[in-house]
């Protein structure tokens, strides 16, 4: 699953720590996240977007296929 | 509580645990030498260093329940390895010790293997998912 925590992480000037310890998780999970390698469930999804007051639509996005495939 | 706390606190009572662990190894090995037991008391001596360990057990199934649900599944995939190297490892030696003569394994050594070998592969996995 792709996502724009990254981007919006840089516009709040936060590191990853900052977003894990707000949250409640470990700097792993953030990174793990952030970089595709874990899909995080509904709950972590919903937190990590009321962090950036957005909804999670707009910022997890499914891969398109081609990248599936890749 | 703050995770570092919480760190902290798991660290104290794992540390706490293995303390005890090697004063009730101490215990035995100078009451094996110094005392006159009965059958049922060396029993009872030989297997009180298995106390600590299973509260150095209980300690640890309680931090695994605190976890993220990420490091929950690095933590469960790490020992999906180390349970798969042991039952392969101890197949392959059963199979080769039906056809060959093969140098004895000191069993009281799995234990400590297995959950020295789960943290090793833990760290592997952070790593590998953090490179």
């Amino acid at each position: 699953m792709n996502n724009r925590i990254k981007v919006l992480r840089a516009e709040q000037d936060w590191s990853q720590q900052t977003l894990a310890e707000r949250i409640g998780v470990s700097r792993q999970a953030i990174n793990a996240v952030e970089r595709g390698k874990h899909d995080p469930s509904l709950q972590l999804a919903f937190d990590i977007a009321n962090q950036f007051n957005q909804r999670i639509e707009e910022i997890f996005f499914p891969e398109t296929k081609s990248e599936l495939e890749d | 509580m703050e995770k570092s706390k919480q760190e902290t606190l798991f660290l104290k009572r794992f540390m706490s645990a293995m303390v005890l662990f090697l004063i009730l190894i101490a215990v035995q090995t100078f009451s094996f030498e110094l005392l006159d037991m009965s059958n049922w008391q060396k029993v009872v001596v030989t297997l009180l260093p298995v106390l600590p360990l299973i509260w150095a057990f209980l300690i640890y199934r309680a931090k695994y329940r605190a976890l993220d649900e990420y490091m929950k599944a690095l933590t469960g995939e790490a020992f999906l390895w180390m349970i798969g190297l042991l039952c392969f490892s101890s197949f392959i030696y059963g199979m080769l010790a039906m056809k060959f003569l093969m140098p004895p394994v000191e069993l009281a050594l799995v234990m400590p293997v297995v959950f020295g070998g789960h943290g090793l592969i833990l760290q592997l996995l952070i790593w590998k998912d953090n490179e």
